[in-house]
């Protein structure tokens, strides 16, 4: 489960963020995210390793803030952007596969609210 | 400290002041620190002229048998090296180890997949030779691992006809992410209901590009194709 290795990696940078921080922080309150629908990660998964990611950190009574980025992409043979729910999803105009993923996979930390 | 990237030890001290406001605007990619090492992979992989494949499969496709024949077959015409990557043992080490070409096991222990940065540590230990092929063989999953670049110049998924042909839409990210899928184990083919036709059109649903060889590790059938793509995409690295 790499959800669980993600958040590790999560906390890791939020760390480093409030390393040194002043006046020094006592509390991370909120962590916003933003997880593209075709960037291969669990939703889910991600609220369910997060606590247990954060246990001994600051960010250990944080709340999540996902904001999640549609997936887009490129048709070759419509030249046309259409919106892919998932890589299993084919262009709506063409119903063919041959397209370029533009837009949704996003993995990205945006801000978080100390204090 | 680790002379590869000074892990651990060297954080960025950014003094940023809290007391302005309570939302820290960060705005990071959460893998940015695997992109970076696998950065630094590439780079020294393309500075020593040496082709990296990243091998990925569920557990028992036959990954260890296929690197064992293809090192057989071919470190006589170039330089070979192996990483290992198993959560546990250096079984497969061993067996590579047996064809006297050098290998580097990495236990991940709990991590179901290989990350950058262990393969930058494992590079200083194995010292690949200039113009040599390096085979990373990955832990045995078909999920994570797609996401974790080593640096590799390409992936590689091998799917075995006994995991039956729709693992393609099952996984897609993984064969999203591959430049050639290897069908193993087509000995097998006769004893089981796998359609290969049917698996090769949903592999190129999720990929158009994809490449495809069909290998039995054991019987050898296929080995000779597979070979060629190895030598002709080591001529174009
Ligand atoms: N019949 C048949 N068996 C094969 C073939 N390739 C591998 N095997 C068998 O499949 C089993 C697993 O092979 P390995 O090479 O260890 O597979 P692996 O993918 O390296 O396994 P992990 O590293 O544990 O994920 C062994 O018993 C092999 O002998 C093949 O082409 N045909
Ligand atoms: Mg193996
Ligand atoms: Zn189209």
């Amino acid at each position: 489960m790499h959800e669980l290795n993600i958040c590790v990696n999560l906390i890791r940078i939020l760390e480093d963020k409030i390393y040194n921080a002043l006046p020094p922080i006592t509390r991370i309150k909120t962590v916003w995210l933003e997880i593209g629908q075709l960037a291969g990660i669990d939703l889910d998964a991600i609220r369910f390793s997060f606590p247990i990611a954060a246990a001994h950190s600051l960010a250990k009574d944080a709340t999540l803030e996902i904001k999640t980025q549609a997936g887009s992409a490129h048709c070759h043979n419509c030249d046309k952007n259409v919106t892919i729910a998932s890589l299993l999803t084919p262009c709506a105009i063409c119903g063919q596969y041959n397209y370029t993923i533009t837009l949704g996979k996003a993995l990205r930390v945006t801000k978080m609210e100390t204090e | 400290m680790c002379g590869y990237c000074g892990c651990g030890h060297e954080h960025k001290h950014e003094h940023d002041h809290a007391h302005d406001s309570r939302i820290m605007q960060i705005e990071q990619d959460i893998l940015g620190e695997n992109q970076r090492f696998a950065d630094q992979n590439r780079a020294y992989f393309t500075q020593h002229g040496i082709l990296t494949l990243n091998l990925m499969s569920s557990p028992g496709s036959g990954k260890t048998t296929l690197l064992v024949e293809t090192i057989r077959a071919l470190k006589h015409r170039c330089a070979i090296s192996v990483i290992e990557g198993d959560q546990q043992t250096d079984l497969d080490a061993q067996r590579i180890a047996a064809t006297a070409v050098p290998v580097v096991q990495i236990n991940t222990g709990k991590a179901c997949h290989l990350n950058a940065h262990r393969i930058g540590h494992a590079l200083s230990d194995l010292a690949p030779s200039n113009n040599s092929v390096l085979f990373i063989e990955n832990v045995g999953n078909l999920v994570c691992p797609a996401l974790f670049d080593l640096g590799e110049k390409a992936k590689i998924v091998i799917l075995s006809v006994t995991e039956g042909d729709d693992k393609p839409l099952k996984y897609p990210h993984m064969f999203a992410e591959a430049s050639l899928m290897i069908i193993n184990k087509i000995d097998l083919l006769p004893y089981v209901s796998f359609n290969v036709a049917q698996c090769i059109e949903y592999a190129r649903r999720i990929n158009p590009h994809i490449a495809v060889l069909q290998t039995s590790a054991t019987t050898q059938q296929g080995l000779l194709p597979w070979c060629d793509w190895l030598l002709k995409t080591h001529a174009a690295a």
